[in-house]
Parts: structure tokens; sequence; C-alpha cells
């Protein structure tokens, strides 16, 4: 046997006899088919996401729309009027809410929510009356026309809550808006409905043959008011309010009040006034007439159909005490209203 | 795609038939059974993982043994920087001698002591040629070298090992 042979079966003999002990080999071939048997049930995973990736890649899409709708919802909560989220706020959260109320079928609670929804955004924006006015104002607009409709389909217990709340934001409202202009009128016309809600309001029939001229009823402050606003239409159509600020009401002084009217009917009316302390009458928003001081001069005028007529004019309040009445008319059916007026001592 | 049976059934047939040739691969280099051992189950564990990505292999042989070749290799890199804190630390260092106690003939003890001490590059050529029985145009292949350059390595070895057993 060469050297070269002898090393080859001795270094044969030695390798042969260099194996996995069988234990070994058994324990580490069951290691091997562990790790196996985890791809399998990994790989299962991955075939069925494999062969499901649009439902998947749907699903996530869905997740993530449902999330940035979420997350811009609970950012809209917080919103006011005039912020850019404002209207997410209006349109995508209160369907939801109206949704909800819809499904548990009490608008009425709905409605009442809204209500308080607005009722804050006005007592935030409050906090800054001056930079907020005109938004403040609509708002106040929006708060008595829900209130009205509300009102109306609401019981007495259900809205007294509401109402008294709507009234003092109107209030506070109405603090902040210039006298005697149409948004001031408007707002103070809206406390009267709240003030018919709650049947505070007496409601009476006057005579149609006279304007100007009150119901025998009425106080004599009434008529102190009454005679400042000595409109004569040749025909009863035409719908007239009659507002004052109650900031500026004073014992003794003047206050300024506005007419706002409307011919409704498709005829040309007649408005003619022989004593009135005019300062300005306004036509469809153009200065029919302007004086710089009250002074005493008659006019004659004629309002086609849907004409608008704002007439503003100082009146002497004269003796109005705390609880007196002034009048707002609406002409229209020549029924009179009136209201009780505050007066700030 | 892990087609489940047939992947599990070429992995399972690769270490019932390699399993042994590596480890014995692994010792000879290592000297330690319990390292072998972790390398083998090692090199598995990474086929297992290489085919379960999707991989396919043309030849099993040459995959496993590079694979068995990287991982020794691996293992002097960490044993080095291992055995460098261990010493630092004053800890266990992993002994260079052997472990050839189940050798009943002292014969082959002595002639695998000697491979042991040889050069990496006769060591492995001589357990190649003689222990896995490779013929020289099989390593030559397995190592991208000519056969006569083979051939003149493993001539070489024996002489190496010869003196290393005063032959």
């Amino acid at each position: 046997m060469n050297q070269e042979k002898d090393i080859e079966i001795l270094l044969g003999e030695g390798g042969r006899d260099i194996t996995l002990e069988p234990k070994s080999k058994a324990r580490m071939r069951h290691v091997i088919e562990a790790r196996l048997s985890r791809l399998e049930r990994k790989t299962r995973l991955h075939d069925f996401i494999f062969s499901h990736a649009y439902i998947v890649r749907g699903g996530t899409a869905l997740l993530a729309v449902f999330v940035a709708v979420l997350s811009v919802s609970a950012a809209a909560e917080g919103s006011l009027p005039g912020d850019l989220l404002y209207n997410f706020k209006r349109t995508v959260n209160e369907r939801a809410l109206q949704g909800y109320f819809g499904i548990t079928n009490n608008e009425i609670a709905f409605e009442k929510v809204v209500i308080n929804r607005r009722i804050e955004e006005a007592q935030e924006l409050l906090q800054a009356p001056e930079k907020n006015k005109k938004i403040i104002i609509a708002l106040g607009d929006e708060i008595g026309t829900k209130l009205e409709l509300f009102s109306t389909s609401a019981t007495s217990e259900e809205s007294e809550q509401v109402i008294k709340d709507s009234k003092n934001a109107i209030l506070s409202i109405i603090n902040i808006s210039e006298p005697a202009t149409p948004e001031y009128v408007r707002l103070a016309t809206l406390v009267n409905v709240d003030a018919v809600a709650s049947g505070s309001v007496l409601a009476t029939k006057s005579s149609p043959s006279k304007l100007g001229t009150t119901s025998e009823s009425e106080s004599t402050t009434l008529s102190a008011v009454s005679v400042a606003a000595p409109i004569v239409p040749p025909v009863s159509s035409a719908t007239y309010s009659l507002s004052l600020s109650t900031e500026n009401l004073k014992r003794d002084g003047v206050i300024d009040i506005t007419i706002i009217g409307r011919n409704t009917t498709d005829e040309t009316l007649r408005l003619s006034h022989r004593d009135s302390c005019l300062i300005s009458l306004e036509i469809n928003s153009h200065v029919y007439r302007e004086t710089g001081e009250c002074e005493k001069k008659p006019f004659d005028i004629t309002l086609k159909p849907n004409d608008e007529v704002v007439w503003k004019s100082p009146v002497k309040v004269g003796s109005l005490n705390a609880g007196s009445y002034i009048a707002v008319l609406k002409l229209g059916g020549f029924t009179e209203k009136r209201i009780p007026v505050i007066i700030k001592e | 795609m892990w087609a489940h049976k047939n992947e599990n059934r070429i992995v399972l047939e690769a270490y019932d038939t390699f399993a042994d040739r590596l480890y014995r691969y692994a010792f000879l280099r290592t000297s330690s059974k319990e390292v072998a051992e972790d390398i083998v189950q090692e090199v598995f564990l990474k086929l297992c993982d290489y085919i379960g990505s999707g991989n396919m292999i043309s030849e099993m042989e040459r995959f496993l043994m590079r694979s068995i070749r990287n991982a020794v290799i691996d293992f002097y890199r960490k044993k080095k920087s291992l055995s460098l804190e261990m010493i630092e630390e004053g800890g266990f260092v992993i002994s260079d001698d052997p472990d050839l106690s189940f050798y009943d003939d002292i014969d082959v003890k002595r002639a695998m002591r000697a491979l042991h001490e040889l050069p990496d590059k006769y060591k492995d050529i001589l357990i190649m040629r003689f222990v896995d029985g490779l013929t020289p145009q099989d390593i030559a292949e397995e190592l991208n070298e000519s056969a006569n350059v083979i051939s003149v390595r493993i001539h070489r070895a024996i002489g190496e090992l010869k003196k290393q057993m005063h032959i």
C-alpha cells in the first residue's frame, strides 16, 4: 500500500466516523420541519392577502377615508362662522346628527340641538363683537328663524328653555347692532317672535279705517309712539313694522324709529304723510328723501308692487315707563301686535 | 410562491442526503461537535428561508457546500471578536483542540489530529479528496481551479500531512 493510499484510508476512516449522532440529527430535523411549517403558514397568509389584494387595498382606502372624515369632523366641531371648516360642520356633522335624530324619530330634539349650537357659536363670537359683527347679526337672524320654526312644532315645556336661551342670545346680538338698521329691526322682530311663542303678547285687531291711530285698549304711551308713525296708505295691504332701540331708549329723549314695508299687492299704492319728522325715506334702497335734522315736511309717494320702503324718523319718547307698550304694526291685515318695551333704568 | 409539499420535500431530502457531509465539513474545521451542529442547522434553516422566498436551486450539493463554507468563515470571524471580548473579560475561550475522543483507532486519531494542524488550504483539499471522496475534477469545479492545480495541491497536502505525522 503506498503512502497516499494509507492517508486516504486513514482520512477516509476518520471521515466516515464523523457523522451526526442520531439524536442530534432527529432534533435538527424537527427544528427544520418546524421552520418549514411556519413558512407554510406565513405563505398561506401571504397568498390570501395577495389573492385578495383588491379587497385589502379597498378596505384600507375606505378606512383611510373614514379616519380622515372623522378627523375633519372632529376639527370642524370647534369651528365658528367664517372659519374654513364651518361649512363642513353645518353640512356633514349636522346632517349626521339629523340622520341620528331621524332614526330615533325625534325631530324636535334635533331642532333643539341645532338652535343650541347656533347659540353657542353666537356666544363665542360675542367675545369679540366688533370683529364679528356682521357674522353675529346673521347668526342672530338664523337663530330667530329657527326659533320661529321650532316654536310652531315644539310643546311649551320643550320650548321653554330653548326660547329663553335664544331670546337672551338675540338680545345680546341686538345690543351690538346699529339702531334703526334693517338688521336691527329684523332682530327686534325676532324677539317679538319669541314673545309670541311664550305667550306674552296681546294681539288685537285694530280698525282698518285709520292707520296711525291706535285701538282703544292701548295706553297713552303707545299713542305717543303711534303718532310718530302716521303713515296712511290708501289701501291696507302693505306691511310695515315698527321697532325701537331699547339700548338708546331714554325717558325724555328721542328714539329713532324705523318702519320697513313692502308692497305685497299687485297694485300701485299711494303713501302719504302730512306731519312727519322725517329723517330719511328710502324706496328700494334708494334715498327718496333725506333731511339732516328733524324737519316736518309732508311727502306723498307711490309704491309699485314689491317696492320696499324704509322710513326712519326720530320720535319723542315722552312719558314712556317701564312696562309700557310700543306698537309693532303689521298692516297687511291691519293686525296690531304689542310687545313689552324693556326700559333700562 | 411556496408550493408547500414540494418545497418541504426538497428541503428534507437535502437534509437527509447532505446533513452528515455538512456536519463533517464543519466539524473538521471547527473541532467542536456543538459548533458544527449549530452551523449545519443554521445552513438548513437558511435553505428553508431561501426556498421559502421563492428561489430555485439547480444544484443542491454545490449550494449547500458553498453555504457551509461561508458559515464556517462567518463562525471564525465571530469567534475572533468573541474570543477577544472574552479574553478581556477573563472568561471562556473556545478551544482549538479537536475533539477526537470518539476515535478508537490510534492511527486514525493521529491522522485526524495532523489534519487539524494543517493550514486551511491543505486541510480543505484533503478533506474534500479523502473524507468527502471527491475526484480532483469535482474539487476543481467546486473551487474554480483547474484539475492540474488541484492534483498538485493534493500532492503537496499529503506531503505536509506526512510531516505532521512524522512518516
